[in-house]
């Protein structure tokens, strides 16, 4: 019996169920300590339903077996770019938002196809490879972003050039989705249209992974030398894959941004693909296996953890940075977790 | 009797349900070379390995019987222990590191030091090399097999035959090696290589060190044994000294078998003969490590059972490999009149060629997703099945490859809980049962099948073999089999090519004689 | 010419580098005096950590990601040496016990976890610093003062939990190894050119048999170069005036030269040997019987000790420190100097530790200032930095890949 029950342990794995326990303390906690409980839980709703598709690009890059995707900050980076392209027409509202997903698709398609077939030569180191080709285009671009001309005066910095580091969207698309008929509950709020807007993504990756390519991206992650002899192109389904997980950066990232209400230029997503990691494997996904299921589950908990944790922590010590500390713990814990676990056997 | 070194009695081992050794004894002098001979398979590595102490035996449950060294029983539980014991091993793969030089090599772990002031207050692995030291009795080393080399060039850009020198420089280095084991130390060597280690094993045992010798060449075992001892399927078959055989009676016994002739299901060579050629295979060489194939002429007949043997590393199962565009090949194959292209599975496919595999882990299985999709993966691939249509885009039916999949787990008796179970759940025999509907699935018109019984248990053989056999006879399957266990071919095939260095030797008939079969598969003529 | 053609090609990264240096110096237009007393201050300062790299990319474990762990346990032993208000010698004496007792734990806590990992060290070292820092933060932002009963007036928070988040070592602390005994830089540069000219003369002595004529002219010819040029750089005035000025904290240079020639004398030693057979060919290694794992933990040890030494000596020289950043990109610089020192994923020597160090400290201390010539923007040099070290370590790692992915197809061809 204990023999069992360790092995079930051991299958789940200690962070995950930590993680979750976690979650599920906290989220006890919060209506216990007499906190705002209803504000909290629709902070905490939006706070799963604007890194939900951050945590979807997950699903095809792992699945098509070039490993987590540590690389997250070039979707992002395209989404940016459309974002600013957009902001700099002047678009507002919906036609704002849908302008700055169509002008950074065809970036993301670009870069996306770049790095796939960067990956391709690569093979075995894909994740070191990924953060630091991620952490070296986000540094390249902050020297980009000092120098691109604008017109738009909510971009531009005072001195006449390059972009602000954070941009205030409330005058555009902020909210577009969180606000689009909410839904209230006795107080408490749902962003429905972003909630919406994941849905369908996740649908749309569904569909794809249930199609012959996505069968086949499936046998090519996890035994190449198989899929090689049954015909598959491997390297071209790792680059279908790397490239739709890039195209879903650059959506994820201003799906965050409408939610969040500014767009974070330089630094800000370099540590964003992390935490999109750990949510996905907390979900359940191993090295090679991601699923819709996963992606769901995991950001529910991981960015429910984090949001609830921070009052809740607030309550009992004060003016402790503990929520961040969590974090840290939590989601680089989960990934080395699932290192260890992706290269242990022997 | 001389001065008995090495006595194993008695060895048995299984891995899982196989019982690879059954009881065999194995006596070496000082001094004496004693070669092992036998099939692949005959258990051999297996009687080495527990002899070094692997952690591959070690760690299935170890062995049974007796092993008594220099007069004392022993348990060898460790590679280090067998290397205290005096026990040396000169391996079919190199063990040396290409960038370090011949001293380096030789001294490898066995490293000379000096101690130094750190040493003495930390520990002996802070002591400095001692590579004058080194590089002296490397020399000594290399001189006593009369290698001409300096010790301090690195081994990298060696050839074959120098390394495979160095390794049994590093032996002999050894101080208290007493017996040395050569693993096919021949195999990879040109003629005056060989020759040259021939001389080289007889002065080493003539200085009083014993020697087991492995080796398929049996002109070589008959040139330098003192015994010879003959394996097969894990028995001891004879116990023979210099000069009571010859090649013939050797192949005789190593490959000897009751076979039952009633039971064979081979058809006439006047009636296959006359069908049309599905498959031409003209001067097909394949590059596959190892087991190269170099100038592979045959032709394969309509709806045939054909079968290729021949020792490991011969190159068998280069030619299905190659077929199937798995390793880079040249020459020409014809399939039906048109040319095959080659690094191309995808189009070998899409012309009904199926190809199971001999490495089932390695590429046979999607050991994490289900038997479902396992078996349903290639005709999804290739015939585009299993999909429904909406509209502009097309999704799996899980629904059907489902009822697929069930149907295949029942003809084939695959034990499992259901088609959503992982393969690597599964044991061998299931496993490759589900590679085996795999291909069957895709209905392919030939079908290549390299190695389907290797390690598996004697019930999941027969059920894989009479599918085989079924498959030919009732949808007229061309069925071209590679296997190292001869029985089984003979049992099954209609023709039974031999293959020796890259080449077919010669095409038999399953009727045909043990001793034929055992020469031509050691490369000699008959 | 073929041979300077072979030396540019072997040493191409140095030479990218060094012409990049110059080229920034020469834009920057720092004054001369300024530039080399910062580069002597940074190379001190910095060179221990980058040593700690050394050991690891020899048993084949690749860039070390992980000797954050190792700085953080020096922060840790400054804090303490803070609080109990030690100083001076004893303070560093007791600081360098301390963090080397933590650091060799965590050491062994990471090699298990790289032993876990086998192939996949990098990543896992670099997400180990991230976890590595949380726990850090849990202990001292949460647990002191809560859980651990700790209050200090000087360095605790207000509120009696956790430690303030810059940390001010105390008068005396602040640069105790450098200012214990500093000379001028012209008198280091003579009594090395001192120690290279007995140690010349005492090779040539002993090896006066085995020698080639050519190689004892080469020798003797190297001698009288080095000499020429330390006699041009204390006569021509505007050098000298610099060379004369500069000062050079003689304790931490001797303890660079000890930390150096440990790794030099560990690589001489059966546990260098080790080392390397261990980095060759993890599984011959084990064939012949080297117990692969113990040997791949006692390299991770060398290494996080070497980094937490590395930190303590960074941070003396500094004197006031951010109590949870201050370990953040320890890693990426110290990686990042080194490759820029012409070393590689699986080769990197001393040399390449050096002059990985001094080029790659140039170029920093000269980026902000030649950005903001060219572009008139102080940003573009700072950013202009991290491009560089996330850039360097980019492009190593998918060359080694690349390489790495050729060699094994390759071998599946032949």
């Amino acid at each position: 019996m204990k023999s069992k029950m360790s092995k079930y342990v051991e299958s789940f794995g200690v962070t995950r169920i930590v993680a979750i326990t976690f979650f599920l303390v906290v989220a006890i906690l919060v209506p216990v300590l007499h906190l705002n409980t209803l504000t909290l839980y629709s902070q905490a709703l939006t706070r799963m339903a604007m890194n939900g598709v951050l945590v979807l690009t997950m699903v095809p890059i792992m699945v098509c077996g070039a490993g987590m995707n540590f690389a997250l900050p070039i979707g992002i980076i395209c989404g940016l770019i459309g974002g600013l392209i957009s902001l700099n027409m002047e678009l507002t509202g919906f036609a704002g938002f849908f302008a700055a997903l169509a002008f950074s698709i065809p970036f993301a398609l670009v870069f996306g196809y770049l790095y796939g077939l960067l990956m391709n030569r690569v093979k075995g180191s894909e994740m070191m490879i990924a953060t630091y080709v991620g952490f070296a285009m986000i540094s390249v671009m902050c020297i980009v972003w000092l120098f691109i001309p604008l017109d738009n005066l909510i971009l531009r910095m005072q001195m006449g050039r390059g972009v602000r580091k954070d941009v205030v969207l409330s005058d555009y698309w902020a909210g577009i989705l969180d606000n689009f008929h909410p839904i209230e509950i006795g107080g408490l709020t749902i962003p429905t249209g972003t909630f919406l807007f994941l849905f369908v993504m996740c649908f749309l990756v569904y569909l794809y992974m249930n199609s012959k390519t996505g069968m086949m991206m499936r046998a090519a992650g996890q035994n190449p030398g198989l899929a090689e002899a049954n015909g598959i192109n491997v390297d071209k389904m790792r680059i279908w894959g790397i490239t739709l997980s890039t195209v879903l950066g650059a959506i994820g990232i201003l799906v965050y941004a409408q939610s969040f209400g500014f767009l974070q230029f330089y630094d800000s997503p370099k540590m964003m693909s992390f935490s999109a990691v750990a949510a996905v494997l907390i979900g359940g996904a191993s090295n090679k296996k991601a699923s819709i299921f996963n992606v769901v589950f995991g950001v529910m908990v991981f960015q429910g953890l984090l949001t609830l944790s921070l009052p809740v922590a607030n309550v009992i010590l004060p003016e402790s940075n503990i929520s961040d500390i969590v974090r840290m713990i939590i989601s680089n814990g989960i990934i080395l977790y699932a290192l260890g676990k992706g290269s242990g056997q022997k | 009797m001389q001065n008995v070194i090495l006595d194993m009695k008695g060895i048995e081992k299984e891995f899982g349900r196989n019982r690879v050794l059954k009881g065999v004894d194995l006596q070496v002098s000082a001094g004496e070379v004693v070669s092992l001979v036998g099939e692949n398979g005959a258990g051999k590595s297996t009687l080495m390995n527990i002899l070094f102490g692997m952690p591959g035996i070690v760690n299935t449950g170890g062995y049974q019987g007796e092993i008594i060294w220099d007069g004392e029983p022993v348990k060898i539980t460790s590679p280090r222990q067998a290397m205290n014991l005096g026990i040396g091993m000169v391996h079919q793969e190199f063990m040396l590191l290409p960038a370090y030089t011949v001293t380096e090599n030789v001294k490898l772990n066995r490293e000379l030091t000096k101690p130094n002031v750190i040493s003495r207050v930390v520990g002996n692995s802070m002591s400095t090399l001692d590579k004058e030291g080194m590089k002296n009795e490397t020399k000594t080393a290399l001189e006593k097999i009369h290698l001409e080399v300096n010790p301090s060039t690195p081994v990298g850009g060696m050839s074959v035959g120098f390394k495979q020198f160095v390794e049994i420089a590093r032996e002999i280095d050894k101080k208290n090696i007493k017996l040395i084991v050569f693993d096919e130390p021949t195999a990879v060597l040109t003629d005056v290589e060989s020759k040259w280690l021939l001389d080289t094993i007889k002065e080493i045992s003539a200085s009083g060190v014993s020697v087991i010798f492995i080796s398929h060449k049996l002109n070589e075992v008959l040139e330098i044994s003192d015994k010879i001892v003959v394996l097969r399927d894990g028995e001891l078959i004879e116990t023979l000294k210099r000069g009571e055989t010859d090649a013939i009676g050797l192949a005789k016994s190593m490959v000897g078998r009751n076979v039952d002739f009633s039971s064979m299901a081979g058809r006439p060579a006047e009636e296959i003969g006359q069908r049309e050629t599905v498959l031409s295979m003209k001067d097909l060489h394949v590059n596959m490590p190892g087991e190269r194939a170099k100038g592979i002429t045959i032709d394969v007949h309509k709806g045939e059972i054909l079968g290729f043997c021949g020792l490991a590393g011969q190159g068998k199962l280069a030619i299905a490999n190659g077929i199937a565009g798995l390793y880079p090949s040249s020459g020409e194959v014809y399939y039906k009149g048109e040319k095959l292209p080659f690094k191309k599975p995808l189009a070998v496919l899409k012309k009904g060629i199926g190809f199971v595999s001999e490495d089932r882990k390695g590429i046979g299985l999607l050991l994490e997703e289900s038997i479902k999709m396992n078996i349903c993966l290639l005709a999804m691939q290739i015939k585009n099945r299993f999909f429904r249509s909406f509209g502009f885009f097309k999704q799996v039916d899980k629904q059907e490859m489902k009822s697929t999949a069930d149907a295949m787990i029942k003809e084939l008796g695959i034990k499992c809980v259901s088609c959503e179970q992982h393969p690597k759940d599964l044991s061998g025999g299931n496993q490759q049962k589900v590679c085996l509907a795999r291909a069957v699935v895709f209905e392919p018109e030939v079908l290549f099948v390299s190695e389907p019984t290797r390690g598996i248990d004697i019930g999941a053989k027969k059920v894989i073999l009479d599918y085989l056999v079924n498959l030919n006879r009732e949808k007229g399957t061309t069925i071209v089999i590679t296997s190292s266990e001869l029985t089984e071919l003979r049992s099954m095939c209609d023709r039974i090519a031999v293959v020796y260095d890259g080449k077919v030797k010669a095409v038999l008939k399953p009727e045909d004689s043990d001793e034929r079969f055992g020469l031509l598969m050691s490369g000699l003529d008959a | 010419m073929n041979k300077i053609k072979n030396y540019i090609s072997k040493n191409l990264v140095v030479i990218f580098f060094a012409v990049l240096c110059i080229l920034a110096y020469l834009i920057a237009g720092q004054a001369p005096y300024v530039v080399a007393s910062d580069l002597i201050n940074r190379v001190m300062r910095n060179s221990i950590m980058v040593l700690a790299l050394i050991i690891p990319i020899m048993t084949g474990m690749g860039l070390n990601f992980g000797i954050v762990v190792g700085a953080m346990s020096a922060q840790a032993a400054l804090i303490f040496i803070t609080h109990w208000r030690l100083t001076g010698m004893a303070g560093i004496l007791v600081a360098l016990l301390i963090c080397t007792v933590i650091s060799v734990v965590c050491g062994y806590l990471l090699g298990r976890l790289f032993n876990k990992t086998r192939g996949q060290e990098m990543i896992t070292g670099m997400i180990a610093g991230y976890f590595g820092t949380g726990i850090y933060l849990l202990i001292f932002l949460v647990l002191m003062g809560t859980v651990i009963p700790f209050w200090d007036d000087q360095i605790s928070i207000s509120t009696g939990i956790g430690i303030k988040d810059t940390l001010n070592l105390i008068e005396g602390m602040k640069g105790a190894m450098d200012s214990m005994f500093k000379l001028h830089l012209s008198v280091v540069l003579i009594i090395a050119f001192g120690i290279f000219t007995v140690s010349t003369g005492y090779k040539l002595w002993k090896e006066k048999d085995s020698l080639e004529k050519a190689e004892r002219v080469s020798r003797i010819a190297k001698w009288a170069a080095l000499g020429m040029g330390l006699i041009l750089l204390l006569v021509i005035p505007p050098v000298a005036a610099v060379v004369n000025r500069c000062s050079v904290p003689i304790v931490t240079l001797f303890f660079i030269l000890l930390v150096s020639a440990l790794c030099q004398f560990i690589t001489k030693t059966k546990l260098g040997q080790d080392f390397r057979s261990v980095g060759n060919d993890i599984h011959i290694a084990e064939a012949s019987g080297i117990d692969v794992n113990r040997i791949r933990i006692l390299a991770t040890i060398f290494s996080t000790v070497l980094a937490s030494w590395g930190q303590l000596t960074f941070l003396q020289n500094m004197g006031t420190f951010s109590t949870y950043t201050a370990q953040q990109n320890v890693g990426t610089y110290a990686i990042a100097a080194l490759l820029v020192g012409g070393a590689t994923i699986d080769k990197a020597n001393v040399k390449q530790a050096f002059t990985g160090v001094v080029l790659f400290q140039l170029l920093f201390l000269l980026a902000p200032a030649a950005g903001t010539k060219i572009f008139n923007d102080t940003q573009v040099g700072e950013y202009f930095r991290t491009v560089i070290s996330n850039g360097v370590i980019a492009v190593a790692l998918v060359l080694h890949a690349m390489n790495k992915f050729k060699a094994n197809a390759a071998e599946a061809e032949a």
